[in-house]
Order: structure tokens, then sequence, then C-alpha cells
């Protein structure tokens, strides 16, 4: 008999030294063997990996709430954010206020302004032949496009950045402290954008913040603590994702030049082949949620209140779904399947945006050069992300057309 | 075909606004939709049906 003092046998660590391809090779033998994994790292954890399973959870916020751990490791201890932290119906109204700025229309109307933005940052790392991509680019480029979107002055988008940086260094360190007090600067600078925008309101149709001030439930404002924590979630998962993610795409790019080739030859496959990188490599393992009774999953018994990762990179490489799930594949007829954003009512509200930045990159990134090539190993992110945390590249310029 | 979206749980992700454009907009902040898509839309409005993340939009009548 098991007593309370024995946890369960873990079944993986999650804080085992890795490199580009080690977490992928440990979890498709796990999802294989044990697709309901148990790891008690962290005070202990379930992990969810087959894609079926992902998604039932993902798409049941009343058997699984976000109310309790929005992440594994559990991290948010500075205050109650939606939408993320939030179940339907609460968390409804600020998906409504927020999701209207990410129609197509909208999408199409940034998308000069972050062309300039990722071509701005390109073109001096193209000319230097190279440097780690993830430095000189990916931890740059969200703060510029957070800024465009949010019309802030690339100077407070730069502010942002370096403050979301010390908050990840902070997170991947595992410093528990050091999470509270960046997490606490970032709350500070949302302070700052609500304050702007409630002294001189922009129009509401084209600036999110001035549209959540505006915002009513049942005639009443949002509360201003919701209101303060919600910028301040949309600043730190606009930032993080998509510096990992760019860097994971480029060394997959430089370890596999006959993808470049193919997508310079022909660029209208660019927005397919960002699909099949989101599927491929996707940024999050560690999303999580918490059962509100006794569950069981894939013949494994979760208890009420007991941390569930569902991992969003695992279920995109269930070979059930997707076979050879660790190819490259440009035509897979069930690509829009893929989690890489998420399902159920938190699905990601930015991905049209993110989609959009992760276009423009590769378009500008294939047409400006003409090679690119590792320049050393990529060191990799912990839980909850996955991707690089840096990837060394060099980069030969597209000869002059 | 013919198809309905639940008010209550729309929280205006604007998926379907992707997967059937011509059926399916967002204006001033509210969803816009068709009720009655033609049949040649049906691809398009059934993986909105998918897409929708709070499985707000119903199949009244298939085509």
């Amino acid at each position: 008999m098991t007593s309370v003092a024995d946890p369960p046998r873990a079944d993986f660590d999650p804080l085992r030294p890795e490199s580009f391809n080690t977490f992928h090779d440990e979890f498709t033998i796990l999802r294989r063997e044990c697709p309901v994994a148990r790891s008690n790292a962290w005070n202990g954890f379930w992990a969810v990996l087959r894609y079926d399973d992902v998604l039932a959870v993902a798409k049941d916020p009343g058997l699984f709430t976000t109310g309790v751990q929005n992440v594994v490791p559990k991290l948010a201890f500075t205050g109650r954010r939606p939408p993320l932290h939030l179940d339907p119906p609460e968390h409804t109204p600020y998906r409504r206020a927020l999701n209207p700025y990410f129609t197509p229309e909208k999408m199409e109307r940034i998308e000069p302004a972050l062309r300039e933005i990722v071509s701005g940052l390109l073109q001096p790392l193209i000319d230097a032949g190279g440097g780690d991509i993830c430095a000189e680019y990916t931890h740059r480029l969200p703060g510029y496009v957070f800024a465009e979107f949010f019309n802030l002055t690339p100077e407070l988008g730069m502010a942002i950045r370096e403050a979301t940086r010390a908050f990840v260094d902070a997170v991947q360190r595992f410093e528990l402290e050091g999470v509270k007090e960046t997490s606490l600067a970032l709350y500070d600078i949302a302070r700052t954008i609500i304050a702007m925008r409630r002294a001189e309101p922009l129009d509401p149709a084209d600036d999110p913040t001035t549209g959540l001030l505006a915002a009513r439930l049942d005639g009443e404002p949002l509360p201003d603590d919701m209101l303060l924590g919600t910028i301040r979630q949309f600043i730190v998962v606009g930032m993080v994702a998509p510096c990992v993610f760019i860097g994971s795409m480029t060394v997959h790019l430089a370890r596999h030049p006959e993808v470049a080739e193919r997508l310079r030859a022909d660029p209208s496959l660019i927005p397919a082949a960002v699909e099949e990188y989101l599927r491929l490599l996707t940024p999050y393992r560690g999303f999580a949620r918490t059962p509100t009774r006794d569950v069981e999953i894939g013949g494994r018994l979760i208890r009420k209140d007991e941390p569930i990762a569902i991992v969003y990179a695992s279920a995109n490489r269930d070979e059930s779904v997707f076979p050879a799930p660790e190819e490259f594949v440009l035509d897979r007829p069930n690509i829009n399947r893929h989690l890489a954003f998420g399902a159920g009512p938190h699905r990601c509200a930015g991905a049209p945006l993110a989609t959009l930045m992760l276009r423009v990159t590769l378009e500008e990134l294939l047409a400006r050069t003409s090679a690119i090539e590792l320049d050393g190993e990529p060191a990799m992110t912990g839980w909850p992300e996955w991707g690089t945390l840096s990837a060394p590249i060099r980069l030969t310029p597209a000869i002059a057309r | 075909m013919r198809i309905a979206v639940d008010d209550s749980v729309c929280s205006l992700n604007a998926e379907c606004t992707y997967a059937a454009p011509d059926i399916f907009r967002i204006v001033d902040g509210k969803l816009v939709y068709e009720t009655g898509p033609s049949p040649e839309h049906e691809i398009a409005v059934l993986d909105a049906i998918d897409a929708c993340p709070n499985l707000a939009i119903e199949l009244l009548e298939p085509t």
C-alpha cells in the first residue's frame, strides 16, 4: 500500500539538461509507453501527452480549471490575471474585449509596419554575417511589435522587452523571489500604460487598452485590478513564445537547407511552412489545468487538485494524428488541427498576430539570405516553454537582385 | 445549411472569420454572420464550427 509519504514513482524528470532533440526523443517513447506521465518535480504533477487527451482536457474548463495553476512549474503568485487565470463565464468578457483586435482586417492593417520592424532588425544581423538570432532578433522583435500593437513609443516597447527578459531569466533559473520582483515590475509597466490611456484615450477601435477601459459588463466597467492583470498578462504572453519559437525555427532551417531552398524558390509556401513549424516546434509544454474532482485519463487516476500539464508540444507530434511527426511535411491534410496555440476557451488570443510575425520573419529572412548555418550549439529553455534561449547562426546575404 | 451562434458563449475569438471569411465577420466589436450559407461554403463553415474554441456555432440543418 502506498502511504502519503511515498509519492508515486516518477516517469520522467523535467529538470534533466537538454539539447535540441532530447525532449522530443524522450517524449516520443513516453507517449507510447506512458501517455499520462508522472513527475515528482515542483511538488509533483501529471503530464498528458497524447493529442486526444490534451484536446479533451483543454476543451473542458468545467472539469479542468485554470484558476489554480496555469503553468508547470507554478510561477504566478502576484495576482489573478484575465483572461488566462479565469474560467468561463467569468473569462468571457475579457476575451470579448480583446479578440476584435485580432481580426483579418486588423492584421492586414498592421502588416506594413510590422514588416518594417522585421527588416530593420534583420538587416544589421545579416550585414554582420550572423550572430545569436535570439539575442539580436527574437528578443527584440516582440517588444517593438507589442509597442506598435498597443500604440506605444518604441522606447516603451524596449523597456517592456528588458523587463520581460529579466522576468524570463528569473523563471528559467527558477528563482522565485526574482520571479516575483520582476513580475511586479511588469505590473508597474501595465499600470503606466493604463494611466496613459485613462488620461488620454485613443480611438477604442484601434487601441486595445482604450477598448478594455471602455468595455462594460452588466453596465459596469471591468474591475481595475482585473484590467491591470489583463494588460500585465498580455505583456508576458506576447513576449515569451515568439522569442523561443523563432530561434527554434531558424535552427531547423539551418539543419535542413533543402527546406530553406524550397521556400526561397516558392515564397507562396511560407504560410503553410509557418503552420507546420508551429506543429513541429511547438513552444509550450507546460500549460496546466487542475481537475475539480478525481478523474481518470489514459487509465491513470488523477486526484482532484493535482496539477496536470497539457503538453501541446507532445500532442503535436502524436503519430496517430500526424504521421511521421518528427518530419517537416508541407502539405499535411490536417495541419489546421495542430495545437500550438492551444484549444478551448483559452486558445491563444494573439494567434493571428503571432502567425503574421512568423510569416513576415520567414519571408524577410529567406529573401535577404542565401544560406543559414548553425555556428554552435543552441541553448534550450526549461519548462513551461520549449525552444531556444540562444542560437548562434551564420547568415550569408542574398546576391543583390 | 442553417447555422446559429450562441451569443452567450461566443467570445469573439474570430477563428470563424479566418475559417469562413465570407460567412463570418466582426464589425464594430460584434459578430455578424449569414444564418443560411449557400452550399459552396459548406466546407469552410464546417471548418469554422470545428475551429470555434467555445463551440458556439451550431449546425441547425446540414446542406
